[in-house]
């Protein structure tokens, strides 16, 4: 009852979405990456970076007003969608959904523990140790 | 030499060999069904593996899902040493269950590396709850039970690889699914190969039966007809045709047998036509036989049939001489002069081929290979070796089992006798004996009748010789009784005219009692009166008695006697004996003196005989004792020929001899032998 809710309160209010900003931990060679990229390992359609290290996606819970954004902007998909998925990809590939966290810092700190850690934080993140954030590339 | 036969026959080798094929094959058929399940087994072996593996992987799941739920219990509790001992009890069993998934695992290669993901991930968990455990016990200890933020990092990263386990799990689990299906699809659509590969080798094996079926079928009735097309060519007369052996087994052993059967057929044809041919020969020569009467047609048939027939080079007749020590040759064809002056005559005893056949009447064939084992004999009858290039036959002439003589063939040097033609020229040399034998009796006949129409034709003139005279004495006195004259003939002329008829009947007489001396001697009643007497005095008694014939023929006896002797013989025989050969000597050698010589040597009285006439040749010495034989031509002086007969009769009676002996001085010498008779 209550994602639903949440879902129909954030569906009416698409102007409250705030932006996010993309962390992996400091050992992370690469500085910028693509949304599809992002999208993938999210997903779980990639599980390996470039250099061969495990992608582990930390997601944010949904009860924040992050994801919301980030899923729409990133993932091109609805919360009850990404839902949808994950049950199916449990049957189909035994993909489970990322771990959900919900602080900031809490992420920060998970991710700066795992080299091949991603996850996204609020804009009004600043900096935490052993993290570094990376910017977007362009399509 | 008869091929080897093996005992079984070839249907049984063929049907053999079939069966040996179709127990193999059916052990082929066996490892084709069990190779073509064998996939099938295996997967179904695979599918219980993988069963077994889900097993343990829902069994972890669940360990895992406990281990879950007691870290949610973890920020609650205060005494963390119950949820140590659930967390490693728990940590126990997922390592049991794990190295039990990597030991079934084996038939799942892609597994392993998703398994060693779940053991790693849970390993890393197990090292982070302990961690976590320990720091929770410092915070409690420090802080007493607040949880910090650090601390609920910790939790959050033992949850995340927590979760990266429970991924692996149900990766594993979604493959193992996966596989299964494919496994069992594999199954479902190979569930008809066994059926197929039975079918087609049920099919395959079919076809073989029947067609070796058909093959052997095949092979064995074409020997049969094989021999049954031969049987047809032999039952139409076709001997020379041989029948191949197809197959070394008991039928190649009935087509053998049948060969060898065909060629004694053969064979004994053969021998037939040539035992027709030499009887028809033989009674060729036989029919010529009959047609030749003297013994030189006999040759000449011998010869002509010998050439033609045997394919003889020469040829020689030699027969049994009369004192039966030499073997003369009485014809020889096809050799030298040479050859006939060393042939000519041969003694029996020597040791050349033919007197040897002769000797033991048993026939002689040399190959010109064993010639040099053998004698011949050179012109003086000196034995060399046999020199020569030619195979010879020796084959003795034997009448009523007395060999007469001997018939030799040479023949190219080739020439082999086997036993017909040994039994060829057997048969041939009996024929030529009796043929031989035949003509010469037609000889002796012929001579013999001859002998007699002679003999008659002198007898009658010499019977009649006499009676001329007589029959002019009676005549003249009947003429003078007729004409009454009688008185006219003076006592002087008819005492000369007695003394003439007197002497006509003495020689008719002589003559008669000739004739009937050869009669007698003739049918052997010759009878002698044997009385002791001197041969000197019978001598001087019968030259006292014919005094007046030895004074009209001017012959002077010389009588000689050196030793006389007294013997027990028949005188008057002995002395008709001496008369003969006296008045021989008057008759054959007028006007000349005649020596008489009485002696005796060993025991031998000896009365010999000399005339001072022309003699007598030497091949005429034997002959002068027949019968009918004269040494003068009948023309020239008369007789009966007669005397010498008698007189050769009379002294072998007496187990003497009379012969004419060799002499240097002129004239004859006729010898009288008579051995001195003891009285008994």
């Amino acid at each position: 009852m209550k994602p639903l809710i949440i879902f129909f309160l954030l569906s009416f209010s698409p102007l409250i979405a705030q932006d996010v900003v993309i962390i992996v931990n400091e050992q992370n060679p690469i500085t910028e990456i693509t949304r599809d990229q992002i999208r993938n390992f999210f997903l779980k359609n990639v599980r390996q970076w470039p250099s061969g290290t495990p992608v582990r996606f930390f997601d944010m819970s949904d009860t924040r007003e992050e994801r919301r954004y980030f899923l729409r902007q990133y993932v091109k998909k609805t919360p009850r969608e990404v839902d949808l998925y994950w049950i199916g990809q449990k049957l189909y590939s035994g993909n489970s959904a990322p771990l959900q966290i919900s602080s900031d810092a809490m992420i920060a700190g998970v991710v700066s523990r795992f080299p091949g850690a991603i996850g996204y934080v609020s804009s009004a993140f600043t900096e935490a140790p052993g993290v570094k954030k990376i910017s977007i590339k362009k399509d | 030499m008869l091929p080897e036969f093996k005992q079984t026959s070839s249907i049984v080798n063929h049907i053999r060999s079939v069966m040996v094929v179709i127990a193999f094959f059916i052990l082929l058929s066996i490892m084709a069904l069990y190779l073509s399940s064998l996939s099938t087994l295996q997967g179904l072996q695979n599918l219980n593996t993988a069963n077994n593996l889900l097993n343990l992987n829902m069994q972890i799941m669940e360990t895992v899902n406990s281990v879950e739920k007691n870290l949610d219990k973890l920020n609650a509790q205060d005494d963390f040493s119950e949820r140590q001992y659930i967390y490693q009890t728990n940590h126990k069993l997922i390592t049991e269950l794990m190295g039990e998934s990597f030991k079934q695992a084996d038939h799942y290669p892609e597994l392993n590396g998703l398994l060693r993901n779940t053991s790693d991930a849970i390993a890393l968990f197990d090292a982070q709850r302990k961690m976590i455990i320990k720091k929770l016990l410092e915070k409690s200890a420090a802080e007493g039970k607040k949880n910090s933020g650090e601390t609920m990092a910790e939790m959050l990263i033992a949850r995340q690889l927590m979760l990266d386990s429970k991924e692996s799990l149900r990766k594993i689990q979604i493959y193992i699914k996966q596989e299964n299906d494919r496994k069992f699809l594999r199954i479902y659509e190979r569930r008809f190969i066994p059926l197929k590969v039975t079918g087609v080798l049920a099919v395959v094996f079919l076809c073989f039966v029947t067609i070796s079926g058909l093959l052997i079928t095949k092979r064995v009735s074409k020997s049969i007809y094989n021999l049954l097309s031969a049987t047809d060519r032999v039952a139409e007369g076709n001997l020379d045709y041989q029948v191949s052996i197809l197959e070394h087994d008991e039928i190649g052993k009935l087509t053998s047998a049948f060969n060898q059967m065909t060629f004694s057929l053969k064979n004994n044809k053969d021998k037939l036509t040539k035992a027709i041919d030499r009887t028809t020969r033989l009674q060729a020569i036989t029919a010529a036989f009959s047609q030749a009467l003297t013994p030189e047609q006999v040759y000449d048939i011998i010869f002509k049939q010998a050439f033609e027939s045997l394919g003889a080079l020469a040829g020689a007749i030699v027969l049994l001489s009369e004192d039966e020590n030499n073997l003369e040759l009485k014809r020889l064809e096809g050799q030298s002069e040479d050859v006939y002056l060393r042939w000519k005559k041969i003694p029996l005893s020597s040791e050349v081929p033919v007197s040897q056949v002769v000797r033991f009447k048993l026939p002689l064939f040399i190959t010109a290979a064993e010639l040099i084992n053998y004698k011949d004999v050179d012109i003086n009858n000196v034995e060399i070796s046999f020199h020569s290039e030619h195979a010879f036959a020796f084959l003795p002439l034997v009448i009523s089992s007395e060999a007469f003589g001997a018939i030799s063939f040479s023949f190219p040097s080739s020439k082999i006798f086997d036993q017909e033609e040994k039994d060829f020229l057997m048969a041939l040399a009996s024929q030529c004996a009796q043929a031989i034998h035949r003509s010469q009796l037609y000889d002796n006949a012929k001579k013999a009748i001859e002998a007699r129409d002679e003999f008659l034709s002198i007898a009658s003139h010499e019977l009649r010789t006499p009676l001329t005279p007589l029959k002019l004495q009676i005549q003249s006195i009947s003429r003078q009784l007729k004409s009454g004259t009688l008185e006219t003939i003076t006592p002087e002329r008819l005492q000369r005219m007695a003394e003439i008829s007197d002497n006509q009947i003495n020689r008719l007489s002589t003559l008669i009692d000739d004739l009937l001396d050869v009669s007698r001697i003739t049918s052997g009643k010759f009878n002698f009166k044997k009385e002791f007497f001197s041969l000197k005095l019978m001598i001087q008694e019968v030259l006292k008695q014919y005094s007046q014939q030895l004074s009209d023929t001017h012959s002077v006896p010389d009588l000689v006697v050196e030793q006389d002797t007294v013997g027990y013989w028949d005188k008057l025989r002995i002395e008709q004996v001496f008369i003969n050969l006296l008045t021989n000597a008057s008759k054959y050698a007028p006007n000349r003196p005649i020596h008489i010589r009485v002696t005796n040597e060993f025991h031998l009285a000896k009365i010999k005989i000399r005339d001072e006439g022309r003699g007598i040749a030497p091949e005429d010495r034997e002959r002068i004792f027949n019968r009918f034989e004269r040494v003068a031509s009948r023309e020239n002086v008369g007789g009966l020929g007669l005397g010498l007969y008698i007189s050769k009769q009379i002294v072998e009676a007496h187990q003497g001899r009379i012969y004419v002996e060799e002499s240097s001085q002129a004239g004859t010498v006729f010898t009288v032998e008579l051995p001195e008779e003891k009285l008994i």
